[in-house]
């Protein structure tokens, strides 16, 4: 098979993906009460005449299928339309935005992996009782509520330490605590996913002839052991990146940070489809591409998988 | 025996000590695991020595407590292992006292470990020359630089073909046979003057397992000790100095090869020489009888005296000490005495080789020019069978061998109707079986039944044994249960293991349940894939009995699909050897075993490993070959 080949077909895939989640928000859309022309007016009580003109003018009172092609077309164009609550074109809200997301969903997995590599490196079938005690706190961090982790360190570090800055804005120190809430909820699982690849790999013959070799038992873990566990660990953090990337309304609501997910959830209470079908995309690419970086990923760790696919 | 400066590529040899001090002393070994309420005991005792240049091979089934002997040597019987001993000197040192520093220079610098099955036991996800580098660098053998030409010889002077190449590969990219060489190479990196080998040739075909044994004993020439653990009594007579042989944490007899093999003085040796399958035990049971499940002896006596045919009040009552029984022997047996084993016991069950198919009646099965092909990695289509032809007639037993990749396997399918041929054709009893719509064959399957190689993979893990048989069963209700019942009993399995799941059965007991529910719908063809190589000798023994006496109690055909040779001739009145999906030679067992036209089933005659050791014969009667134990495998020679 041609590279191109083999290139197409996860490019095809992920344009299937993004189509099938662009029809779903515009059959969810038009499928819920209300009308979408009051909305964009902005006005209480406008007259009916008022209403219809603005219903002509926005494409509604034609038939749905035409809508639904018109609306494809938009998106092939790449021109996502004007949110009808901000009076912005939605690109631009969406540039605005995507870097506060970014930066908070990155900043929150690197602190979790520097939290849960140690910690699971250092417990991973040994030390019982720190196993026990890190399996514990594991599960009572990922058990609590992001929302009420994030109040907790507000009114810790901000309210009463003076340390960070209550309203988190742009700044650097601003993206402590809210990255430090999300970390938080994604440590537990991180560990656990690792710790348990990590025992399983320890539990292989070919530790035992790692060891035989008269190889130190944290070169075992590090050499050995761990590359293995980053199987299932890349899984699962694809999964967790890709969630935090579509948005994190609630930690973004507690620490009044910009964000997709605070837009997203404005932009569906008002019904705002352009901006909607915007975030749709982001999130909707942002699982493709993730997808696509882990799946070759997986080949640089696991060396059977490329001569399988090959 | 050579001395161990021979080798012009070892320099310093880490000093094999004063003449006459063994490099390995082990009085009194015992390891224990704790367990649930109690502790297991898989060493009980156990006293070693190991000289520069020798080979000391431990024999024994699995749960013997081999594996765990030689690695803790290592100190890696596991970290919830208790490692206690009277001595465990390697050369004068103490190991159990040793820190954990010098037992990481001991682990690789002088003892290298060579595990069973090479592609789990190198790390997958590295290349072959990583592993290697990994030991080099642990005892810097050399400088940093010289590494990778150091990885590259060593692969080399392991017989690995292509050194420069295999080197970037990964383990799942190699044969069998040159992982097994690379774990090799790596294990003797740092030249250990001590290497153990754990079942070293398990995994590996006949030919493969030659070539390794082999150069395990270039490498013992070479000066280098080597302590050789595996469950096949015929693997190690080629190779072994000594052979000690173990059964329930106990060394049960001790002594030199030629000795122990020709003469054995315990009745489990003399068992373990009898379950090795041959032409010249045809139609004879390999095993005595099962009275009982081997449980261990929790009480003073014999740990053997569950299955010993011989046994007396005196073995139930008083465990027996190592006595000597000729000069470097030892025995822990009452009634240990040096003799030349006799036929098994419990001849009344078996009929000789008469019980042979009447060639008249009409085949059940014919095959007739099968070829499949399967689409290779480059895309171009590879001949994975390649005009095939065969019948089978009731109660025959057909022999298929052949390595690794010649095709058995698919054979095996395209006659259990789970590939369609590419051309050829498969008659069941004179009738179409693979030309025809799954929907008319299926009432028809139950004709012919699997035997896996691998009955856990094939069983549910969460079904009961009575599920899973039952799952075959017509019946229904109480019925079902009496009829699944009545099947376990024909396997000889008690009816009390009807609730168990797979995982709470021993390995035999599995593959005796596989065969039960192959039994379940009365099938005129059992088609036999590789069912008895995960296997230990004793078991395998069994299970062989079974099979012989399924064909003559039932009168079941049997497609017996296996890499091993002495297998296939025993049980088989027709082989066909198979090569790179062809048939290079067909016929009568014992016509083919014994006079072989083509070279490849020469070859894969040659390369079988033989119970006598060739030096008997030198020692014994100055070069005249004479047979020492009737056990040969090879060639059809009556018992004496």
């Amino acid at each position: 098979m041609t590279v191109s080949r083999r290139l197409a077909k996860p490019f095809l895939r992920a344009l299937g993906v993004l189509l099938g989640a662009e029809t779903v928000t515009f059959a969810a859309y038009h499928l819920l009460p209300g009308d979408p022309a009051e909305v964009s007016l902005g006005v209480p009580n406008p007259s009916a005449e008022l209403v219809a003109t603005t219903r002509h003018e926005m494409g509604l009172d034609r038939p749905l299928a035409v809508q639904y092609v018109v609306f494809l077309g938009r998106l092939l164009r790449g021109d996502l339309g004007t949110s009808y609550q901000l009076h912005e074109p939605v690109t631009r809200v969406l540039r605005e935005q995507v870097w506060a997301t970014v930066t908070l969903a990155v900043a929150a997995l690197a602190i979790a992996f520097a939290v849960s590599v140690p910690l699971a490196v250092a417990t991973a079938g040994r030390r019982p009782a720190m196993r026990g005690l890190s399996s514990g706190g594991e599960l009572l961090l990922t058990s609590s509520p992001s929302f009420w982790i994030g109040i907790l360190l507000l009114s810790l570090f901000s309210f009463r330490l003076g340390w960070f800055p209550v309203i988190s804005g742009t700044s650097v120190r601003g993206l402590v605590l809210p990255a430090v809430t999300l970390a938080v909820s994604i440590i537990g699982v991180l560990t656990q996913v690792l710790r348990d690849g990590l025992e399983r790999a320890l539990d292989e013959p070919f530790t035992v002839s790692a060891r035989a070799r008269g190889t130190g038992e944290t070169m075992v873990r590090l050499r050995h052991g761990l590359r293995h566990a980053l199987i299932p660990l890349l899984t699962v953090s694809g999964w967790i990146l890709g969630a935090l990337l579509g948005g994190t309304v609630v930690v973004e609501t507690v620490f009044s940070r910009q964000g997709l997910g605070r837009i997203a959830a404005t932009a569906i209470t008002s019904r705002d489809l352009p901006t909607v079908t915007g975030v749709v995309l982001v999130s909707a690419l942002v699982f493709c591409v993730l997808n696509l970086v882990i799946d070759v990923l997986y080949r640089v760790v696991d060396p059977r998988l490329r001569t399988a696919t090959a | 025996m050579p001395d161990s400066a021979t080798g012009p590529r070892r320099p310093p040899a880490p000093a094999p000590g004063p003449p006459g001090r063994p490099l390995l002393d082990v009085r009194d070994l015992r390891v224990t695991f704790p367990a649930h309420r109690s502790r297991v005991r898989p060493v009980r005792g156990v006293d070693l020595t190991l000289a520069a240049g020798e080979c000391l091979a431990i024999v024994g089934e699995s749960g013997s407590g081999k594996s765990v002997t030689v690695r803790s040597l290592l100190g890696l019987a596991g970290p919830r292992a208790r490692v206690e001993a009277e001595r465990m000197d390697l050369d004068g040192e103490d190991l159990l006292s040793m820190s954990a520093r010098r037992l990481r220079q001991v682990r690789g610098g002088s003892i290298g470990l060579v595990l069973q099955d090479a592609l789990v036991s190198l790390d997958p996800l590295r290349p072959v020359r990583a592993e290697i580098a990994e030991a080099l660098r642990n005892h810097r053998v050399v400088a940093g630089r010289d590494v990778p030409g150091r990885v590259v010889d060593l692969l080399d002077q392991a017989g690995v073909p292509e050194p420069e190449v295999r080197a970037r590969q990964y383990p799942h990219e190699l044969s069998g046979g040159l992982r097994q060489r690379a774990l090799i190479a790596a294990a003797m990196a740092a030249e250990p003057p001590i290497l153990v080998a754990d079942e070293p040739t398990t995994a590996l075909d006949v030919t493969t397992q030659a070539r390794l044994l082999a150069s395990l004993a270039g490498r013992k020439s070479a000066g280098t000790a080597l302590l050789l653990v595996s469950h096949d009594l015929a693997v190690v007579a080629g190779i072994a100095d000594r052979v000690a042989v173990m059964y329930q944490g106990l060394i049960v007899e001790q002594g030199p090869a030629a000795d122990l093999l020709s003469t054995p003085a315990h009745p489990y040796t003399r068992l373990l020489l009898a379950a090795v399958p041959s032409a010249a035990n045809r139609g004879l049971p390999l095993a005595p009888p099962t009275t009982a499940a081997a449980t261990p002896q929790p009480t003073g006596g014999c740990v053997f005296a569950p299955r010993c045919p011989q046994v007396t009040d005196r073995c139930l009552e008083q465990r027996p000490t190592a006595v000597p029984v000729g000069p470097g022997r030892s025995a822990r047996c009452w009634y240990a005495e040096p003799a030349r084993p006799t036929a098994p016991a419990a001849p009344a069950r078996s009929l000789p080789v008469q019980a042979r198919p009447v060639q008249a009646t009409a085949p059940i099965l014919t095959a007739s020019g099968l070829t499949k092909s399967f689409p290779g990695p480059d895309g171009s289509a590879r001949r994975a069978v390649d005009d095939v032809s065969f019948e089978l007639r009731p109660a025959e037993i057909l022999g298929v061998v052949g390595e690794s990749g010649s095709g058995k396997t698919t054979v095996a399918n395209l006659i259990l109707a789970l590939l369609a041929p590419d051309s050829g054709t498969v008659l069941l009893d004179g009738e179409a079986w693979s030309r025809r719509p799954e929907p008319q064959r299926r009432p028809l399957r139950r004709r012919i039944q699997l035997v896996p190689q691998d009955p856990l993979g094939s069983f549910d893990p969460r079904y009961t044994v009575a599920r899973i048989v039952g799952e075959a069963v017509p019946e229904r209700g109480d019925q079902r249960r009496r009829r699944v019942a009545a099947l376990l009993d024909r396997v000889g399995l008690a009816a009390g293991l009807l609730d168990r799941r797979p995982a709470q059965l021993s390995g035999g007991e599995r593959q005796r349940v596989a065969v039960a529910r192959a039994l379940a719908p009365e099938p005129a063809v059992l088609v036999c894939d590789e069912p008895v190589s995960a296997l230990d000798v004793s078991v395998q023994a069994q299970i062989l009995d079974l099979f012989d006496g399924l064909r003559r109690d039932l009168g079941t055909a049997m497609l017996f699909v296996s890499h091993d040779l002495g297998v296939v001739q025993h049980l088989s009145d027709r082989v066909m050897v198979m090569r790179a999906g062809r048939v290079v030679e067909a016929g009568d067992a014992d016509e083919v075993f014994e006079h072989p036209g083509h070279p490849y089933t020469q070859d894969l005659l040659a390369a079988l490993p033989r119970l006598r050791p060739g030096r008997v014969d030198l020692a014994k009667d100055g070069g005249a070959r004479r047979d020492t134990t009737g056990y040969a495998r090879t060639t059809g020679e009556p018992l004496p």
